[in-house]
């Protein structure tokens, strides 16, 4: 009896032991691995639609974008009601009182980072994976520098050098390390070469099949080459690059100015490039839901066009209803009336972001609407724009046209444009680009730009509209304070004044 | 010759005579402590088998030679031997085991007497968690237990916050349960009325032979098991009421004023053209919390015979909240039982089903917003429909509440069961294999609503179902010897375990359901578009070696030594494996010739300890590199969804357990024949290894990863006395327990600091404790423009704004100037408990405190708009000149609303935790319905808090030790108010 107890025992120790070798390999469930990502053709495609992706982000379309490409300058308010927490701090931001611990400009330096880590990823993994067609990984690549270069670019205008990352370090302790800012010269330097390869891969916008449309074409590399070398003031490079997308046949402007911004014209004729967002209850559209009218289910009322902008435009402008909604007005594109705006608003929405009523449910916070990146009347407007600065004075009026032309809709309003006298012309295309590019990210940038060509325009324009804060530090963000916390070896040194 | 043979046989028969010349004798059997008599006594012949049993009523019978002993023994009292003289009546009063040293005190793998307990435990008896209104036992360690700190919750159904002996880790330092041996995260199966005692092992000395998982304390749960002779039924049955502490907001004419001031102050023209003419308006906090009824009975079966024990109750406790929709309720069935299959075979099992319900409130909804909501909007508008407040999406709370219907059905079954083998005489072999299984139901319907035509609506209804499902088992097998030679007694423990987790979830949801009566609340009822559903698991596995050896010489010096060995499926191969070991020292003088030379001094130990122990509470597959699967990244090209996938953050092949190194020196003292006791220790632990997300600056475009980098240190004093003493019919005892923390960071690797808590108000940084709120120091109050002229720059400051000191003296106030402004770890915590009994009636009064703990009052700072109402302690705002030094003007941005020492206030408390008066019924009436002992009972718990704090309640529980103290969406603590009879036939 004791004998057979002591085998029992015996064997269940052994049993024991035996079992432990494999027991203690434990796979992730339901959770696919690097091992698929970095190393097949499959994967390689998924992170690269997980960069597009991160172009919905909140920081890329949402506050981020707001408070750092429109907030700061003369075209946009907080929006919403002056209790919220976040409104305080953007009005902060906006007379020129903040701190570098300004949570949104945060957020978008983040957002970039986070955009360049994604694409990074391809970049770096591409060239080991064995592709069917390798003219499909070039063009993967070429897709990820387009979509680094719209990352980068951000970066150098809003702080100006930054550190240059163009590799994700998976040791813990090397990722750790500072990198310190390049200087502005190398940034851009970085951009042109980038977006030069990038325009060697990419085909043309209607090269691509029906079911990739929304992808980095030719055309959108060559506009984004053409505003780099515009913010450097290389005037004829631009030139340059605007004409191969003018005369590459592939875009033209809608017929009308309501079509730029519109659900139901979406990656069209018009369009070089757009933030995709689709109507679907599980992803949310961060451009659209912060926008709209406060207590119509539109919106939460965030980044209303101020009242600067509403009146600078020139008398009769078709543009002026189209991006702005004032209160009081019929709903746009279905015509409802009495529309109850929320207590203590600014009496103007953003029009661009608008959903003809009745909406389908989750609307606002999912709706289908796209952020457009840049358009042909951008390209236009920068062709007009060089020309008048190299002499061209003829075609940079024939440009102007155009634009005007279609914003004019037949009616006698938007004279067209006469002037022959450098200053004056260039004065009246910058107005040109305010009004046809209203509310979409390009503003504060452009301040930036215009207070390069003409040194004083910045404080001159600020100082007009009782902004009186505004100082020479104010033309560059301030590198986050969270950064230069992180930074114990003074690696990293701060925009001066900051 | 056939004479002596004749002579013999009388002679025989004469003696046998003389033996069977018996007696029978009777008597009752009574405890001294309340004169109640006691069923189910041992009665015995000493040197024979001759035996009885007392009935319920105490009387007993029993025929034995007019020579003799017998023996009274009980468990839990002192045996008596009582000569059998000529007495025909024997009564017995038995006289209570004294906090008896050859009690067993339960610690890891095993028992142990406890004058040769060489670690660091605390012990609370069952009757402590018994009596007690809260649904999870560990509440009533509240200051019954030194070392452990517990955060309370109101919330039925939930577990509170745990912590021994200080915050090991900014991971999860919750301790490790272990119930009748099976290791488990939560306690929330347990029923109180079924706990026989809790042991809490603090030091590594009791803690190492749990190895990976020691780290954070272990408490471990004996449940009542078979021990009454008589097989005897227990029923308690309690109904309470739970009633919560007031929340004063102010009346709908002083939001008016202040509303006023406030748009004022912003720039804009004021609100209310009459405010005083609001008049009360609405009390939200009324409107939504009330109290309610607790329920909790139990009955239970219990009895011990020659060859098994049997232990069977079953039990149900109801406690529906203080908030509608916020209830839990569960129905418990316990089986102990034991059998003995040969004398040295036994097996056994110890398990328990739960069945339970949970009503899942939205704290955000609901705790987030009640001090938020205007008092000037009604809950109802004249049509007797919901009023639309205007204020956010569940503004009025009493209609989000309506409009929830979110629940969990829970059905859960944990245990083990065991095989016993003595063999070779002192050889024990031990197997169980335990189980922990559980399915939870989650459903959420949301409906179609739209109160008034506000933003508080929902347009398309929903439901949300969730199946999960718990798999976990543990297989133990242990052999321990025990012997002792002479003055030597030695115990060895070895021992293999192998333990594995799973766990598993499905969800599916679906919109535009056909209709909406609860019939209709399942995924078949929605429509197929937008439909979605996920399907994701988890799995974990361990395999460890132990060993344990106790050694004993004269009973005078001890030593204990364990080790342990673990690999887990967490770590990479080639750091799967860690080795904890331990060892102390413990010298019981109470043998030694001077301590016996001192009659006063009853007992006397002192001991010092070291060990590691390990803390794995990380995430399964953190040295994975895992790809997302989520929505976020996929692309949309042609309004078409494109997958698309990206990894998930750095990762850290490396990664390994915490690590805690814990020393622990203290003494244990008896004084006045065990009247008097005393324990105390010094403990010193530092956790090394801890996980810290390696800071990485933003611009590396991915979440920091984790490393083994960091280092907490955590040293204090943990103390009890108590003091005990029975005169006659009277009796009392007093006792007090008291803790200190010294909490400490010592090393983050490369992180600067961790921020966390809400909106960044909490730091983690070297050198001091975890998680401290961070901001300025308000020093005052500007009355006028002159004092912020001659104060250092303090942009955008105007009268009425905080004064912030400036730190740095560099004339700016700016982010230099912040500092640390608070911390939520207590410096001690103490609780008294104080019992006097007098006859038939005890009362007893206990009482808890935690002080040096400090609260962000995060309810009085949020605001999102110019709309949100506001608590009784902005009466005292500054409103012009001289009108107060320490409450800014109403503003709703701003510097005022910057985290400052404003919002941080002290939160020590001191607390009547416990009040119970009971009465043992001894009338005769009992003996004629057959009932052995009632005892009916008045219970108040958590009657009043003495605290300076103005939130609802001091009590702050919180997920992490890094949002520690955050005073936002808190459950608050409530009063209990019971009446209550435990009645055993």
């Amino acid at each position: 009896m004791k004998n057979i107890k002591l085998i029992l025992i015996l064997l269940l120790v052994v049993a024991g032991v035996s079992c432990s070798k494999n027991f203690l390999d434990v796979k992730p469930l339901a959770n696919p691995s690097t091992d698929v990502l970095f190393k097949s053709e499959a994967g390689i495609n998924m992170l690269l639609n997980a960069t597009y992706a991160e172009l919905r982000s909140f920081n890329l379309s949402g506050f981020g974008w707001f408070v750092a490409k429109e907030v700061g300058s003369d075209d946009a308010n907080p929006g919403s009601n002056a209790g919220d927490h976040s409104v305080a701090r953007m009005r902060d931001f906006q007379n020129f009182s903040y701190l570098p611990t300004e949570t949104d400009l945060n957020s978008f330096w983040s957002g970039n980072y986070n955009l360049i880590a994604k694409a990074n990823l391809v970049i770096q993994y591409a060239p080991n994976v064995k592709f069917t067609d390798t003219a499909d990984r070039a063009r993967y690549i070429g897709e990820a520098k387009f979509l680094r270069a719209l990352a980068y670019f951000n970066l150098v205008r809003g702080w100006g050098g930054v550190p240059l990352i163009t590799k994700v370090v998976s040791d813990p302790t090397s990722a750790a390390k500072v990198i310190p800012r390049s200087s502005v010269a190398e940034v851009y330097a970085f951009l042109e070469k980038e977006l030069n390869e990038a325009i060697g891969v990419l085909p043309l916008k209607s090269g691509y099949p029906a079911n990739e449309l929304g992808r980095a074409t030719k055309g959108a590399a060559q506009t984004l080459l053409a505003q780099v070398y515009l913010f450097q003031q290389k005037n004829s490079d631009c030139l340059k690059e605007c004409m191969n997308v003018i005369n590459s046949g592939e875009y033209s402007l809608y017929p009308k100015y309501w079509m730029v911004s519109n659900v139901n014209n979406q990656n069209g004729a018009e369009s070089i490039f757009e933030v995709q967002f689709q109507y679907n209850l599980d992803i949310a559209n961060s451009w659209q839901q912060w926008q709209g009218v406060r207590g119509t289910g539109s919106g939460w009322g965030f980044f209303s066009p101020s009242l600067s902008l509403a009146n600078s435009y020139e008398a009769g402008d078709p543009r002026r209803d189209y991006s702005i909604y004032f209160k009081g007005e019929p709903w746009p594109y279905s015509g409802e009336t009495n529309i109850h705006w929320a207590a203590g608003t600014d009496p103007r929405a953003n029009e661009k972001t608008m959903l003809p009523r009745p909406f389908p449910p989750g609307f606002a916070g999912h709706s289908p609407l796209n952020r457009v990146v840049m358009r042909y009347a951008d390209v236009l407007l920068m062709a007009a724009e060089c020309d008048n600065e190299l002499g061209n004075t003829s075609d940079a009026l024939k440009y102007l046209e155009m634009v005007r032309a279609r914003a004019r809709e037949g009616k006698p309003v938007l004279p067209e444009i006469t002037e022959t006298n450098m200053i004056k012309l260039r004065h009246i295309i910058w107005n040109e680009r305010r009004h046809e590019l209203a509310d979409e990210g390009y503003r504060a940038y452009d301040i930036r730009r215009y207070d390069k060509v003409e040194p004083g325009f910045a404080k001159k324009l600020y100082d007009a509209l009782g902004r009186t804060n505004y100082s020479a530090k104010d033309a560059l963000y301030p590198i986050p304070q969270i950064e230069m916390d992180f930074d114990t070896k003074g690696v990293l040194q701060q925009n001066p004044g900051w | 010759m056939v004479m002596k043979k004749i002579l013999f046989f009388i002679f025989l028969l004469v003696l046998n005579l003389q033996l069977i010349a018996q007696v029978t004798i009777q008597g009752t059997v009574k405890s001294v402590t309340d004169g109640s008599t006691l069923p189910g006594v041992s009665i015995l012949l000493k040197g024979t088998t001759t035996g009885t049993v007392s009935d319920l009523n105490g009387h007993y019978s029993i025929t034995v030679p007019k020579k003799g002993t017998l023996v009274f023994s009980y468990i839990g009292f002192k045996s008596q031997e009582i000569a059998i003289a000529n007495n025909a009546v024997i009564d017995v009063i038995l006289s209570p085991q004294s906090v008896g040293l050859n009690q067993l005190v339960v610690i890891g793998y095993g028992t142990v007497k406890k004058s040769d307990l060489t670690g660091s435990v605390s012990s609370v008896k069952g009757s402590a968690f018994a009596l007690q209104s809260s649904d999870n036992p560990v509440m009533a360690l509240q200051g019954r237990a030194s070392g452990v700190r517990v955060i309370g919750s109101g919330q039925p159904g939930t577990s509170p916050t745990v912590q021994i002996r200080g915050i090991g880790t900014i991971g999860n330092s919750s301790p490790l349960y272990v119930v009748d041996g099976m290791m488990v995260n939560n306690i929330l199966f347990l029923n109180n009325n079924d706990i026989a005692s809790v042991e809490i092992l603090k030091d590594a000395s009791a803690t190492a032979i749990y190895g990976s998982r020691g780290a954070n304390g272990v408490i471990l749960i004996t449940t009542k098991k078979g021990s009454s002779l008589k097989p005897t039924f227990s029923f308690n049955y309690s109904e309470g009421i739970e009633k919560p502490f007031p929340f004063k907001l102010v009346t709908a004419a002083q939001y008016g004023q202040l509303i006023n001031e406030g748009n004022i102050n912003e720039g804009k023209a004021p609100a209310f053209p009459n405010p005083k003419a609001l008049g009360q308006g609405t009390d939200w906090y009324d409107a939504a919390v009330h109290s309610s009824v607790v329920h909790d009975y139990q009955l239970s079966f219990n009895q011990k015979t020659k060859n098994s024990r049997y232990y069977i109750s079953v039990g149900y406790h109801g406690n529906p909240g203080i908030v509608n929709k916020s209830g839990y309720n569960r129905y418990t069935i316990r089986l102990n039982n034991q059998y003995d299959l040969t004398k040295k075979i036994s097996i056994g099992h110890n398990v328990t089903f739960v069945s339970s319900h949970q009503d899942n409130m939205n704290l955000g909804h609901v705790f987030g917003w009640l001090y938020r909501v205007p008092p000037t909007e009604p809950v109802y508008d004249q049509n007797g429909a919901f009023n639309d407040v205007g204020v956010g999406s569940n503004g009025n709370v009493p209609a989000a509440i309506y409009y929830t219907h979110n629940y969990t059905n829970r059905l859960r079954a944990v245990g083990n069961a065991y095989l016993n083998i003595n063999f070779l005489k002192d050889f024990t072999f031990k197997s169980s294999i335990g189980i922990n299984m559980q399915r939870a139901q989650n459903t959420n319907f949301i409906p179609v609503y739209h109160v008034g035509t506000g933003s508080q609506k929902n347009n398309v209804n929903s439901v949300y179902k969730k199946w999960s499902m718990v798999k976990d088992w543990i297989w133990e097998n242990t052999i321990t010897y025990d012997k002792t030679f002479g003055l030597h007694h030695i115990t060895f423990l070895a021992g293999y375990t192998a333990q594995k987790n799973y766990s598993e979830s499905l969800i599916g949801t679906r919109y535009n359901l056909f209709a909406e009566d609860p019939s209709l609340w399942y995924l078949n009822a929605g429509a197929t578009d937008g439909q979605t559903n996920a399907n994701f698991a988890s799995t974990n596995a361990i395999a460890s070696w132990l060993t344990r050896v106790n050694y004993s010489y004269q009973d005078k010096y001890l030593i204990t030594v364990t080790m342990r060995s673990d690999a887990s499926s967490r770590f990479p191969k080639g750091q799967r494996t860690g080795y904890f070991p331990s060892a102390a020292l413990a010298w019981n003088l109470t043998n030694e010739s001077f301590i016996q030379d001192l009659k006063w001094v009853s007992y006397a130990k002192i001991r010092a300890s070291w060990g590691k122990v390990g803390n794995d509470k990380i995430g399964d597959f953190r040295y994975f590199g895992l790809a997302t699967t989520s929505l976020a990244n996929y692309a949309i090209f042609n309004n078409m969804l494109q997958v698309g996938s990206s990894v998930t953050g750095l990762v850290n092949t490396n990664v390994t357990w915490e690590t805690s190194e814990s020393k622990d020196i203290g003494f244990n003292l008896g004084l006045f024949n065990n009247k008097f006791h005393a324990d105390f220790d010094y403990y010193s632990r530092v956790t090394k290894g801890m996980l810290v997300d390696i800071g990485v600056p933003e611009t590396v475009g991915f979440s920091a990863t984790e490393g083994n980098v960091g280092s907490v240190e955590n040293k204090g004093i943990d103390m009890k006395v108590s003091f005990r003493e029975t005169r006659g019919d009277f009796r009392y005892s007093i006792g007090m327990t008291g803790t200190t923390i010294n909490n400490k960071v010592l090393d983050l690797g490369t992180t600067k600091q961790i921020i966390s808590g809400w909106n960044n108000s909490s730091r983690t940084t070297v050198g001091e404790p975890i998680g401290y709120f961070y901001g300025y120091k308000a020093i005052g109050v500007f009355q006028n423009q002159a004092q912020i002229d001659a104060h250092a720059t303090q942009a955008t400051a105007k009268p009425g704004d905080l004064i912030f000191a400036d730190l740095n003296h560099d004339g700016v106030i700016n982010a230099a100037d912040r500092t640390k402004i608070g911390s939520p770890i207590p410096k001690f915590m103490a609780g008294t408990n104080l019992m006097f009994g007098y006859k038939s009636f005890e009362l007893m009064v206990d009482m808890y405190g935690s002080f040096g703990n400090d609260i962000l009052n995060v309810k009085a700072v949020e605001s999102y708009s110019s709309l949100d109402n506001f608590t009784t302690q902005f009466l005292g705002r500054w409103h012009g000149s001289g009108t107060s030094n320490t409450i800014p003007r109403i503003t709703y941005g701003g510097q005022n609303k910057q985290w400052s020492t404003r919002w941080v206030e002290n939160g020590s408390f001191w607390k009547i935790q416990t009040v119970r008066l009971s009465y043992n019924i001894t009338s005769s009436l009992l003996k004629k319905v057959k009932i052995a002992k009632a005892q009916i009972y008045l219970d108040g718990e958590n009657l009043h808090y003495f605290t300076k704090y103005h939130g609802s309640t001091p009590e702050i529980s919180s997920s992490s030790p890094l949002v520690a103290g955050i005073d936002r969406k808190i459950y608050p603590m409530v009063a209990y108010y019971t009446f209550g009879a435990i009645i055993t036939f």
